[in-house]
């Protein structure tokens, strides 16, 4: 039962993390670099 | 001889039949079209086979088993809610297109060899980059432009693919291929450029957000789908297209939550849909098939209601980039509602169609393996929870628009629109609550309950881990809609790098070209000179002689005459 709810809780919440951050520090490098231009 | 009246005739002539008319005449066409290309399917008994001899050649014209009956019935499903949608166009060029396109499809998933298929394939081709162009504008032609070479790429792909298995003494009825012929190797890029594999991707970002809000709906149905029935066909259990899937779902994951625009965000989970799809069929397990051909008919209804919901919301506020939307639940409510069912049957919640249909694929990976495959799957689960089931219905419908964007006095999308994604809820709502009926379409019967207890709360945890997540990005400000500017995809390289990389060739080449012709000119000025010295006004042999002189040379040039002679 553990395993059905852990794994997939982990799986989710470091996929979205992963999503997120990833979306984010790409957004953030392409306004610091319009910024900087 | 009822068997001759494919769908795909009744959906083409239809369309010829609908451009010819007027008024009420021609809105009636268009969505008896597809009923009648449906009734037509009807009479189809399972087994139907037609053959046709051209050219010596026996082609078959229309081949009936359950594969095709299963798509074209979501085709011409689909056609018949977008028709509806449509009618607030009154554009005939794109209600046109898009039956026609409609009846290609459905005459693709019927063809039963390669060069009927190819036809079709080519004919999709042709009514799509239409329905881009009919988007208006000057970004709408160049799309169109772009879209258009991609998929004449993957005609000549299929096209010499098929040239080669013919001239290798292969028959071409369309069944499975095997990979150890480079030919086959063609036909599967030629699927590959249509099902949006990674790189060759770029066409669908691109073309599908510079249609009009019809336009998108139908294009989403379509092409994707029919890539998908024929990886299906072709390359049932192909290993290469489980690495091939993963990415499609990483990626585009990522650009589906930060890319500004939510019609272009879209087009990406379509990508990162269709490899879910992708991998399913490189699984090869009959679960794995089946999924693959159930989460297609699936993504065929949620994703068009997707791109009907968001063409509503662009309809009415000019604009479908998140960072300008927001707060529109009040005004759009009928439009909230439907865009929010097709979101959640994207992302794959329990009752809707996406959670019956996807997650065969993803107990097909489980059981079979390697363990990697399901863990892209579950991202790939958890991803779609993030883009489609909250960022879309947040950025638009919930979330109060951005501070120095002006509030949107908007009324609710049109009639036609408002009753096209109405029925369109329908089959996200009857395949999630009632997936026997589908699953009794499938070409394998197998025993599969989605709704078991495990499934659920299996389904249910990754959705909360997704659901934290977005939370932690909320509170740290990670979200993508407020900050993100225009996002490059690899089509940086069509749209940035080529036109520099192109400047950059043709300066080499104009210069070389200059030096040629720098060259060749000074030479032809020498020619000219010496010429001019010896044949101008005052050249050598053009100056006026002395009559002394010249019957001196005519004695000369006499008696070297007769010398000669005497010689």
């Amino acid at each position: 039962m553990s395993d059905l709810v852990m794994v997939p809780l982990l799986v989710g919440f470091a996929s979205g993390l992963a999503v997120i951050g990833g979306g984010a520090i790409v957004a953030r490098w392409l306004q610091w670099r319009r910024e900087r231009a | 001889m009822t068997a001759w009246l494919s769908p795909a005739l009744v959906l083409i002539t239809g369309a010829c039949l609908a451009a010819l008319a007027r008024g009420r005449l021609r809105a009636g066409l268009i969505l008896l079209s597809p009923v009648a290309a449906g009734v037509a399917l009807a009479a189809l008994p399972l087994g139907t086979t037609v053959d046709v001899t051209l050219f010596g050649t026996t082609l078959t014209w229309l081949r009936f088993d359950p594969l095709p009956r299963i798509f074209a019935w979501a085709f011409l499903g689909a056609s018949f809610l977008a028709a509806i949608y449509g009618l607030y166009r009154r554009s005939i060029v794109e209600h046109w297109s898009a039956l026609a396109y409609a009846g290609a499809a459905v005459g693709g998933v019927l063809a039963g060899d390669l060069i009927t298929f190819l036809v079709f394939w080519e004919l999709t081709t042709l009514f799509s980059a239409v329905l881009v162009w009919t988007g208006g504008g000057r970004d709408a032609y160049g799309a169109s432009l772009r879209y258009l070479g991609f998929q004449v790429f993957s005609g000549l792909l299929l096209l010499a693919g098929t040239v080669a298995l013919a001239h290798q003494g292969v028959p071409l009825g369309f069944g499975a291929l095997d990979l150890s012929q480079p030919a086959a190797w063609a036909i599967l890029a030629a699927f590959g450029v249509k099902a949006a594999f990674p790189v060759a991707h770029l066409w669908l970002p691109d073309a599908y957000p510079e249609a009009s809000p019809f336009g998108t709906v139908v294009l989403s149905i379509f092409t994707t789908k029919l890539a998908i029935y024929a990886l299906l066909r072709g390359f049932p259990g192909a290993e290469p297209l489980i690495p091939i899937g993963a990415p499609m779902i990483v990626f585009a994951s990522f650009y589906a939550f930060a890319v500004p625009d939510l019609r272009r965000a879209m087009c990406y989970g379509l990508i990162a849909q269709l490899g879910i799809m992708v991998m399913g069929i490189g699984i090869g397990t009959p679960l794995s098939l089946n999924g693959a051909i159930a989460a297609a008919v699936a993504s065929i209804f949620y994703q068009a209601l997707v791109f009907m919901g968001l063409g509503a919301v662009l309809h009415r506020t000019g604009t479908a980039r998140g960072a300008e939307l927001g707060g529109l639940f009040r005004q759009m409510p009928w439009t909230a509602l439907c865009t929010i069912v097709g979101c959640v049957a994207m992302a794959g919640l329990p009752l809707f169609s996406g959670f019956t249909t996807k997650t065969m694929v993803f107990e097909a990976a489980h059981a079979q393996g390697p363990l990697w495959t399901w863990f892209v799957l579950l991202f790939g689960a958890a991803a779609a929870a993030l883009y489609a089931g909250l960022r879309v219905p947040l950025a638009v419908f919930f979330r109060p628009p951005a501070p120095g964007i002006p509030a949107r006095p908007v009324g609710e999308a049109p009639l036609a629109m408002r009753i096209g994604m109405a029925l369109a809820v329908v089959p996200c709502l009857a395949i999630g609550i009632w997936p026997a009926r589908l699953y009794g379409l499938l070409p394998v019967s197998l025993d599969w309950h989605p709704y078991a207890f495990d499934a659920l709360l299996f389904d249910t945890a990754l959705g909360t881990g997704a659901i934290l997540a977005f939370l932690v990005g909320w509170r740290f400000r990670l979200l993508p809609d407020r900050q993100c500017p225009r996002l490059w995809d690899a089509d940086w390289l069509v749209r940035r790098a080529s036109p520099v990389m192109i400047a950059f060739c043709a300066g080499r080449i104009g210069r070389g070209d200059r030096l040629v012709r720098v060259f060749c000119l000074a030479r032809v000025d020498n020619f000219i000179v010496t010429l001019r010295r010896h044949h101008g006004p005052r050249g050598v042999l053009a100056r006026t002689w002395p009559t002394g002189s010249t019957v001196l040379w005519v004695a000369v040039i006499l008696t070297a005459s007769l010398v000669l002679y005497a010689v």
